[in-house]
């Protein structure tokens, strides 16, 4: 489980046929310590939280496709 | 190589059409642009046609036959071209590439999309396969929310304010209004766009492009026969082309806010027209989003890196602009039907070059460019056209 830092974020309030119910939901681009980025969503967030690039979030998991999933701390 | 001139073309309106098949749109846009060569039907040799996803909004793979054999064409040799949003574009680009080389001597582009009749989640399935499926989509991405997540980088690397995004919805809306084929002829305001229903932040339903069915079409040949057609109008040569590529996840661009794609394939275009940026008179610019329209007319060459929303404020993109930019409305507001797009910019830089744009036609037309991208600017082409 490592951090990494949003480099950009939206919250999805229109969603794929898949998603549907589960809006709003944040999904972001965070990069890692490596430099490297990855698509991921923030699992923790819930309306009104506020989101900013720059921010550090943890690795928390990962969905069935093994992509990792982060939050906020 | 040859030189290759658009001696037709022809489209439907766009708009929501629940009682039009693919067929009928079809077969309204490709008589319209074989009328307007007015080559008879059995000089067309082959068939390209952009299309994205009818395989999955209408159940309807193999649609170069069908538009064959809906226009009556024969067996000539057909091929659909997908590449996302960029289908159209990249169509064009093939059924050019088969004329300059020789291969053929007329060619039928065309472009068409069925996409209103399903549900909106529906189609934000279909359009968010353009995107990686496992690393995206499967995520919970949508469209949208990939391009917002671009605009979010953007207004934080440039400093720029939300309000410009607003302003290019505003003036595509604008634009429209003086296209009767356009889909949406709706004023709005910046408060408006800016207060709109919540997409994916930090857009509204104003930054998106529409949901749109509707088709278009261009005939192509060699300028030489052009020529000898006695047009009782301006030829339209193609003096440049470009297509470039990029990766398909976002995750791994290596800027979100340069489209690498975009300045590769411009970079071809105009250096086969021997032109620069500047002698561009005006453009249809892939604007599926507000911000894709700033990236793209500063990836072109428009404007410099983190001017191009200031570029909309100043008014130097407006029709009685410096340099208009989506004259037609663009995706925004003439519509989006994916796979006919790119043909949808061809027509208007054609129309506008031949000088019959009425309304909305633009004083100074000679040299005019369409920009097409698929993904998030992972597929690009750019055509040159110019008035002889």
């Amino acid at each position: 489980m490592s951090d990494a830092i949003i480099y950009t974020y939206s919250v999805i309030d229109v969603p794929t046929a898949e998603f549907v119910g589960k809006t709003p939901y944040a999904v972001a681009l965070v990069e890692r310590e490596d430099g490297s980025r990855v698509l991921t969503r923030i699992l923790n967030y819930t309306t009104g939280t506020k989101l900013e690039i720059g921010m550090r979030v943890l690795e928390c998991g990962q969905d069935e496709k093994g992509n990792s999933l982060y939050s906020l701390p | 190589m040859r030189e290759v001139a658009v001696v037709g073309i022809g489209e439907t309106k766009f708009g929501s059409f629940p009682d039009r098949s693919l067929r009928d749109l079809v077969s309204e846009a490709g008589n319209k642009a074989i009328i307007d060569s007015g080559l008879p039907k059995e000089k067309i040799q082959a068939l390209y046609l952009g299309n994205f996803n009818s395989s999955y909004l209408c159940g309807q793979s193999h649609m170069g036959a069908l538009v064959s054999e809906e226009l009556n064409l024969g067996n000539i040799p057909t091929l659909r071209v997908e590449n996302a949003c960029a289908s159209g574009g990249l169509a064009f680009r093939m059924g050019m590439m088969m004329v300059a080389t020789g291969v053929y001597d007329y060619v039928l582009v065309g472009g068409v999309e069925k996409m209103t009749h399903r549900e909106t989640e529906v189609v934000t399935s279909a359009l968010a396969s353009a995107a990686d499926s496992e690393f995206e989509t499967a995520l919970g991405a949508t469209f949208p929310s990939l391009f917002a997540m671009i605009a979010n980088r953007y207004m934080y690397e440039y400093k720029s304010p939300r309000e410009h995004l607003a302003m290019v919805a505003v003036q595509n809306h604008d634009n429209a209004l003086l296209n009767p084929d356009a889909q949406m002829h709706k004023k709005i305001t910046v408060e408006k766009a800016l207060t709109g229903l919540p997409v994916a932040s930090p857009f509204t339903l104003y930054d998106c492009s529409l949901i749109t069915d509707g088709a278009v079409f261009v005939v192509i040949t060699t300028s030489e026969i052009a020529k000898s057609l006695n047009q009782k109008r301006p030829l339209v040569e193609v003096v440049g082309s470009g297509h470039a590529g990029d990766s398909i996840q976002l995750a791994l661009k290596k800027s979100l806010t340069t489209f690498s794609a975009t300045v590769d394939a411009a970079k071809q275009a105009y250096d086969m027209a021997k032109l620069r940026p500047e002698d561009i008179n005006f453009a249809e610019v892939h604007d599926c989003f507000t911000i894709t329209q700033i990236i793209n007319t500063e990836d072109l060459g428009f404007f410099e890196k983190g001017l191009g929303g200031k570029a909309v404020e100043q008014g130097l993109t407006s029709i009685e602009g410096k340099l208009p930019i989506n004259p037609s409305g663009g995706l925004k507001a003439k519509g989006h039907p994916i796979g006919a797009t790119g043909l949808s910019q061809i027509f208007e830089v054609t129309l506008q070059l031949r000088g019959e744009a009425g309304e909305r036609q633009l004083k100074n037309a000679e040299i005019g460019l369409a920009h097409n991208i698929g993904g998030t600017a992972a597929s690009c082409s750019v055509h040159i056209l110019r008035r002889r």
